[in-house]
């Protein structure tokens, strides 16, 4: 395209001199034949006609030293102190609002003049090339229109209110999942967090400072939730903010088992995994080569050895170390096999040799090391039951601990191998957790180590949206995974424009506002997958949060801009007035119109 | 001609009638009008008929009486007379006969006929059009005020009107018949001192065994009217004459909901909304005691009385509170029981609430002795009528310590009693032989020798039993063999080595206690070829050598007792037999403490024997299950989703909706009868949906939140994560299986 740009251009202005040179020869030869008498009169006017009439068709543009101008670009919470001292250093500078979309912030001192965004400063005032940026500064959209300008940025004064949020906005039903977050508070205030069931949660802070809050859900139902935290002071609310969350189905996971003999950890383990429906094979040794095998929520199998066939179908295996031991060589190798090319993961308990790393590469992680203490508590956040253990994990940087005791030996952890996991815990009494009625924290202890060990499922397609507050008129980024060569994403059935990463072929970039607030589904035309939810915010929703993002990105964006700016020589190319041509042409005219008649 | 003329004067004449109809139906209307306003304040079902009737009646007295009879001919002329100058005022000259006129006259009648009869001249006709006119406005301003200001039922309606519920019913046809007036009478039951209850909402929440009457006004005349109860039951009210309300009576014993359900004139049915039925139950007393420990031993001599006080409450009212009291004496064969009410020392004033009463036992009073026991707890009633409540502490342990007496203790928890049961049976010899003492007079001497032989071969009996324990089988001249034993016998016997069962579950462990030589073999005994050990009467028994000696000196009683009986000399015997069970029982309970050492004890396994059998009959086991989870509440679950996307976007519900609302509404239901108070406006909500009503956004909003509420809370549950399975990921797993793992 812009090849064919060039090449038009180039004709045009070929065609334009060929036209001028002919043009002159032709006046110069025909003033040479003509007449005698002031030929190199005649030879001049006319050359300078047929310049002159070609410089009007061409603009020439000359090299010349530019005026440097220098603005003010006011945004939301700016220092009007800033303001007074720019402005007697810089008498009659000239100063802009940034709206920030609020109808209150809107403007009406006196030579200030309301823009949309930074681009309006460019269009307003020629020849800027130095900006003072106040207050929360502008959008990261927006930071190109000043990009080859000089900013120097005075940020707003100290925020109240919240100031940072943190929260999954997809997680899965029954399970914990935390909204965290810092709260600037000036005068005594309070929290309420409320939930699709009302009220859940609330906290007091008395008096200022910054504080941390973390509210806690565990969604009960599938679906789209919005969650709120309100603020109140002195009985009276001053915000609601939403916080809006995508609840996810539980996917269940294919669990192996394998016992050299049948242990009430297994026991209790299977009876839980199976009764929320994942799939549970069991495998316990009752004599040599005789085994007693149970299929909870599966079709029956046939197993005469494990192989990586048969390993495909699931993705964990959970094994005490006799067991393994067990295995043959071959199975031990399938085994590994599957878990560095497969994904499964392997979590070991029973251990009761501490030189397994040495005979199995894929424990080689893990150094295990005889412990000081026999008992231990499990977590002072859990406020597990004692467990019991004679062993501990010696802590190295191959190795993700996932369970720590009272006495900081970690109990369990797990090792990437290949693309699957590796784990191993050296405690074998969490049932004892549910014959003492805690079946909230064996839960929790097992949920961990299953979720994080088993191999993930596969998705083809991925779609994810920036920024990570999305609002209403602002363009909304989006970032497309797809093997397809050529993909459609739709947003609520409004197809968008994909540009297709150079580095990266399967990764599809986008761009879109949405002109409403609330849900947003992406879809693809046929209705497959991706089939995601996003919220998008009102302009005033967490506006305090907003504003202190906005300051840091801004504060880093012009961090390496000095405060006192240099004077900086602008050269650019201006256009030459055409009316000197034109009146070189009308006195070549003249003169070429009078000569005869002299 | 004169056709004509008369013809102009009945057209006269019609349009005066028209014009007086027209003054009548105005001011009927007006009547009627301000007869509707004044009905709505009164009864607004009556509007309809009031207006008709008064527009019937006005007009039949207007019309005729106000000017009817002035439209006549004659006064027609005379209007033209009047309102046309032209006429000359001869008009009337036109109805004259010409041979009754003068010559004047005539030229005069023709004239004026000329003039009628050429030009058409419009006449007003006299009347109160525009009057009425005005007068309807002021009608129509009465009606619409009157229909402005808020209705009040008028003085004689005799219940107090409460707000009144709109029965459920689809929104387009507004129902003739409503719910006026609700009155609910509430007498409790007489015991509980409450005074009787009038309220004017449906909501009852009562005291156990209330009597509940309700009594319903409606507009209109409603048919098959009925309190539907959410146990099923159904109580149709009946019309009382004294004030044309509807009456119904309950006693209450069940809580749940109701509702009121009604037909119209169209034979609809109608039904009110859910009223809440919630029972509160008369407590139990409450018994507190104050001052005792649960179990308490004291020294003989140390403690001559014990005291405490009893803090006792009720909701309603206490009627008697006393001390149930057991007292035992003796131990083993010969413990006593005497039960006793005590009474505390001062009464409980019946029907108070609250009580506290002190209580001293005193030992001698209760003649308790050292070694016996006092078992005691007190009850309490309330007044509750018909049957009262009662409540009972734990039960509290005096015992007084005897020195004296032997002290065993049943070690471990050995629940079986491994004594045979002969040893209790010396008891039933002496009182058997107690008995034929004492019922010799009556028996026959071969009766007597005969019971007294066979209470001798009885006696024999139980002496070879002990005889087992002692080793003197040989002398049993009777086999008194339990079949267990006898069967434990021939197995031995027979199989030699018998295959034990527990074998495959029991290790080396079990065997520890025996003394192993290198091999594993027991260590022989070095003596044991130069002696004959077996069966020698000193050592071959269970018991140590105290008991032994009991057990023999008891088998030497116990032949002199059976001599006795042999010899028909019962009374003789009797001494004998005494001693001989106070040596059982000083040996019964020695041997508690030495039969509990005899433990299970299984042959020593060889190590290199084990897990060596033959397993190939022996299969590897197969089982599949399926173990489906629940989902609590999938009625509610679903019914959520459908109020909260409603909320979203607006959308409507369809009419499938209605069955996924009358599920959540099912599942409710039943929360709402445990819970009366708790969910009932959900219910009623859900109610309204599942009958097709729009709901406000606020309603669907708390409906929705209460759902969400019932909803429990589950534990944490493992879940599959996912993967992008990019070419970039793809990169990034093979980038780490190459890099080196470990150190």
């Amino acid at each position: 395209m812009e090849e064919d740009l060039f090449s038009i251009d180039s004709i045009h202005y070929l065609g334009i001199i060929s036209v001028a040179t002919t043009g002159i020869l032709l006046l110069v030869i025909k003033e040479f034949f003509w007449d005698k008498r002031r030929t190199a009169l005649r030879v001049l006017a006319s050359t300078l006609l047929v310049i002159s009439i070609t410089c009007i068709a061409l603009r020439p543009l000359l090299r010349g030293e530019i005026t440097q101008a220098k603005a003010v670009l006011l945004t939301r919470g700016y220092s009007t102190k800033i303001l007074d001292s720019i402005q007697s250093a810089y008498p009659g500078i000239p100063v802009y609002y940034r709206l920030s979309g609020s109808k209150t912030e809107m403007q009406n001192v006196q030579n200030i003049l309301n823009v949309r965004s930074a681009f309006d400063l460019t269009i307003l005032q020629d020849n800027l090339n130095q900006v003072f940026l106040l207050g929360e500064g502008i959008k990261d959209f927006e930071k190109s229109a000043l990009k080859t300008m000089n900013v120097t940025y005075y940020p707003a004064g100290p925020q109240s209110g919240i100031v940072d949020v943190i929260y999954n906005n997809e997680v899965v039903i029954n399970k914990i999942s935390h909204i965290t977050g810092n709260i600037v508070v000036e005068n005594e205030l309070k929290l309420v967090f409320e939930g699709p069931e009302g009220k859940l949660d609330s906290l007091y802070f008395p008096g200022p400072g910054e504080f941390e809050f973390d509210f806690n859900i565990k969604p009960k139902l599938t679906g789209k939730q919005i969650y709120h935290i309100e603020m109140w002071q002195a009985g009276r609310r001053i915000a609601r903010e939403p916080v809006p969350i995508v609840i996810k189905e539980q996917v269940p996971i294919s669990v192996l088992i394998l016992n050299s003999f049948p242990t009430p950890e297994a026991r209790y383990l299977k009876k839980f995994l199976a009764d929320e429906n994942h799939t549970v094979m069991v495998r316990d040794k009752i004599s040599r080569n005789k085994f007693r095998y149970e299929f909870l929520n599966m079709g029956g199998l046939r197993l005469r050895n494990i192989n990586t066939t048969f390993l495909e179908g699931f993705d964990l295996m959970i094994i005490d170390q006799r067991a393994w031991q067990d295995l043959t060589s071959k199975e031990r190798e399938h085994i590994t096999t599957q878990v560095e090319n497969g994904g499964i993961g392997v979590l070991m308990h029973d251990i009761f040799d501490t030189g397994l790393r040495k005979r199995y590469p894929m424990f080689s992680n893990f150094v295990i090391d005889e412990s000081e203490y026999e008992e231990f508590s499990f977590d002072d956040v859990t406020n597990l039951g004692p467990g019991k253990s004679m062993m501990k994990i010696r802590d190295s940087p191959y190795i993700v601990p996932l369970q720590v005791s009272s006495e900081d030996e970690i109990i369990s952890a797990y090792s990437i191998f290949g693309i699957g996991k590796v784990g191993i815990i050296l405690t074998s009494q969490t049932y004892e957790l549910m014959l003492g009625g805690k079946k909230d924290v064996y839960s929790e202890f097992w949920s961990t180590h299953i979720e994080r060990l088993s191999s993930r499922s596969w998705v083809a397609e991925s779609v994810e949206v920036f920024p990570d507050l999305l609002l209403i008129h602002e363009p909304i980024k989006v970032k497309y995974l797809t093997d397809h060569n050529n993909p459609v994403v739709l947003v609520d059935s409004i197809r968008i424009n994909l540009k297709q990463d150079f580095m990266f072929p399967e990764q599809w970039e986008g761009e879109f506002w949405t002109e409403t607030a609330g849900w947003h589904q992406f879809g693809t035309p046929k209705g497959n997958k991706p089939d995601s939810w996003f919220y998008v915010f009102d302009n005033n929703a967490w506006e305090s949060v907003r504003q202190s993002r906005s300051i840091e990105s801004n504060r880093i964006t012009y961090s390496n801009r000095s405060d006192h700016v240099e004077a900086v020589i602008l050269y650019a190319y201006q256009p030459v007035s055409l009316m000197i041509f034109f009146v070189l042409a009308l006195i070549s005219l003249g003169f070429l119109w009078l000569e005869p008649k002299l | 001609m004169k056709k004509h003329q008369t013809r102009i004067l009945r057209n006269y004449k019609s349009r005066w009638l028209i014009s007086h109809f027209m003054e009548t139906i105005l001011f009927a209307a007006s009547i009627s009008i301000i007869g509707a306003a004044v009905t709505i304040f009164i009864d607004p079902d009556y509007i309809l008929p009031v207006v008709l009737i008064l527009l019937f009646t006005t007009s039949v007295i207007y019309f005729p009486l106000k000017g009817f009879r002035r439209i006549n001919e004659t006064n027609i002329l005379r209007l033209l007379n009047m309102q046309y100058p032209e006429m000359e005022q001869s008009a009337e000259l036109i109805l004259r006969k010409e041979d009754e006129l003068s010559l004047l006259a005539m030229l005069q009648k023709h004239r004026v006929q000329e003039k009628l009869l050429n030009q058409s001249l419009p006449l007003v006709f006299p009347g109160k059009l525009k009057i009425h006119a005005t007068f309807i406005i002021l009608a129509l301003v009465i009606l619409a005020g009157s229909w402005i200001t808020p209705k009040n039922i008028s003085s004689n309606t005799p219940l107090p009107v409460t707000k009144e519920r709109e029965a459920i019913i689809p929104a387009e046809s507004s129902p003739s018949i409503s719910l006026k007036g609700l009155e609910v009478k509430i007498k409790p039951p007489g015991y509980t001192g409450l005074k009787e209850i009038i309220q004017s909402e449906g909501d009852i929440r009562i005291i156990e065994g209330s009597k509940v009457e309700w009594s319903l006004l409606f507009s209109g005349d409603p048919a098959q009217v009925t309190l539907n109860f959410s146990n099923g039951q159904e109580l149709e009210l009946y019309e009382s004459e004294s004030d044309g309300a509807l009456h119904a009576a309950i006693t209450a014993n069940e809580q749940g909901i109701y509702d009121i359900s009604y037909s119209d004139a169209s034979g609809r049915r109608l039904r009110t909304d859910f009223y809440k039925f919630e029972i509160i139950k008369d407590g139990r007393p409450q018994i507190d005691l104050e001052g005792i420990e649960q179990y308490q031993e004291l020294e003989f001599g140390q403690q001559q009385d014990i005291s405490f006080r009893c803090n006792l409450s009720d909701d309603f009212g206490l009627t008697g509170a006393w001390i149930i009291a057991t007292i035992s004496k003796g131990s083993g064969e010969s413990v006593k029981f005497r039960e006793d009410k005590l009474l505390f020392e001062s009464r409980i004033k019946s029907g108070s609430r609250e009580a506290q009463l002190n209580k001293n036992l005193n030992f001698d009073e209760l003649k308790m002795t050292p070694g016996d026991e006092l078992y005691f707890y007190v009850e309490a009633y309330d007044n509750k009528q018909p049957v009262p409540n009662g409540a009972r502490t734990e039960i509290y342990f005096i015992s007084i310590k005897d020195t004296i007496e032997y002290v065993f203790s049943l070690e471990g928890n050995l629940g079986v009693d491994l004594m045979p049961e002969y040893f209790r049976s010396q008891r039933q010899i002496i009182i058997d032989t107690e008995k034929l003492i004492s019922e010799k007079e009556k028996l026959t001497e071969y009766e007597f020798n005969l019971r007294s032989n066979e209470l001798g071969f009885d006696q024999k009996a139980l002496r070879l039993k002990y005889g087992q324990f002692l080793g003197v089988e040989e002398e049993s001249g009777i086999a008194i063999v339990d079949e267990e034993e006898l069967e434990e016998s021939v197995s031995v016997e027979e199989g030699g080595e018998e295959k034990d069962p527990l074998d495959a579950f029991t290790d080396d462990h079990d065997s520890q206690n025996e003394e192993l030589d290198d091999e594993g073999e027991p260590i022989a005994d070095p003596l044991e070829s130069f002696t004959h050990a077996h069966d020698a009467r000193e050592i071959a028994t269970f018991f140590s050598n105290t008991i032994r000696g009991k057990l023999r000196a008891a088998l030497a009683l116990m032949w002199d007792a059976e001599l006795y009986l042999r010899l028909y000399e019962p009374q003789k015997s009797l001494p004998y037999q005494y001693k001989a069970l106070e040596l059982i029982k000083e040996i019964k309970n020695h041997a508690r403490i030495y039969v509990h050492r005899i433990g299970f004890d299984p042959p020593p396994i060889k190590e290199e024997s084990r897990l060596t059998g033959d397993l190939e009959d022996v299969n590897s086991q197969y089982d599949q299950q399926r173990l489906e989870k629940k989902i609590s509440y999938p009625g509610i679950r679903r019914a959520i989703h459908k109020i909260d996307r409603n909320l979203e976007d607006n959308t409507l519900f369809e009419e499938e909706d209605d069955e996924t609302f009358i599920k959540a509404g099912n599942e409710l239901a039943i929360l709402v009868i445990e819970n009366p108070g708790k969910y009932i406006n959900a219910l009623q909500l859900l109610k309204q949906l599942s009958n097709n009503e729009q709901l406000s956004s606020k309603d669907l909003n708390i409906l929705s939140q209460q759902l969400h509420a019932i909803l429990p809370e589950y534990e944490t549950i493992p879940t599959r994560g996912y993967r992008t399975n990019s070419e970039l990921q793809q990169l990034y797993y093979k980038a780490l299986k190459s890099k080196p793992q470990s150190r």
